[in-house]
């Protein structure tokens, strides 16, 4: 590939940073984690990005991308959040930095109980997708989306409400 | 349980990163080590393929015998 489109790439990844610094901060703990995926998101995208054609957002092309190479990563790693069962521990000890704000707090330590997939569905659905467009993003049914995001409903609420008993 | 309620807090953090602003020469030499590693990986799969197909045309023409 030719040097403007390096620029171009180099420039489009600033543009973008925030959005896959979140993703590796919400997915991982340690700080070392957090900078090798950015590594392999950064990998993935340069990779794909002569067959990126506008077709999408630039920010969904992200996601697609950056999603996909965290969800492998952890498959590979086999790294698992537990899902069903938590306790005041687990919202104590969720991923990534405490921040004093209590909407983000409870954000952060919600989305950090879910399951991988889940967890990827509801930062989707936070950035406004439609379920159709969560499909097609994760490569998943539409009817897969709509009974996950029923279960994460519940499941979320139920932390809310460890949460809320715990903070009596 | 309205998730909407959460909408907020994801938009603050995604400005409240801790991961460090990733510079221009970093993403180069992210991309630019890719090349390499790839074609490194090409030629050794040619090569593994390459035997393997050798390997099969030598067994179904008889192999050694005769």
């Amino acid at each position: 590939m030719n040097q403007p489109s390096k620029k171009e790439f180099i420039k489009l990844i600033q543009d973008y940073q925030r959005l896959i610094n979140s993703l590796c901060n919400i997915y991982f703990s340690s700080e070392e984690d957090r900078k090798d995926t950015r590594q392999d998101i950064i990998l993935q995208l340069w990779r794909a990005y002569p067959n990126f054609r506008n077709e999408s957002k630039v920010s969904t092309w992200i996601y697609k991308v950056a999603l996909h190479t965290i969800l492998s990563k952890n498959k590979k790693e086999k790294r698992r959040v537990p899902t069903e069962s938590f306790s005041y521990s687990d919202l104590s000890n969720v991923a990534g930095p405490v921040f004093a704000d209590d909407a983000v707090q409870h954000l952060q330590q919600a989305i950090n109980l879910l399951h991988n997939i889940d967890k990827a569905i509801v930062i989707l659905y936070l950035e406004g997708y439609s379920h159709r467009e969560i499909a097609g993003i994760l490569h998943l049914t539409e009817t897969n989306i709509s009974t996950r995001f029923s279960r994460i409903k519940v499941q979320l609420q139920r932390i809310f409400k460890i949460k809320q008993y715990e903070s009596q | 349980m309205n998730l909407n309620n959460l909408k907020s807090g994801w938009q603050q953090y995604k400005v409240m990163s801790s991961l460090s602003d990733i510079q221009e020469e970093e993403i180069l030499s992210i991309i630019e080590s890719n090349p390499s590693k790839l074609s490194g990986l090409l030629s050794s799969k040619i090569t593994q393929n390459t035997l393997i197909y050798a390997f099969l045309l030598f067994c179904s023409n008889g192999g050694c015998v005769g």
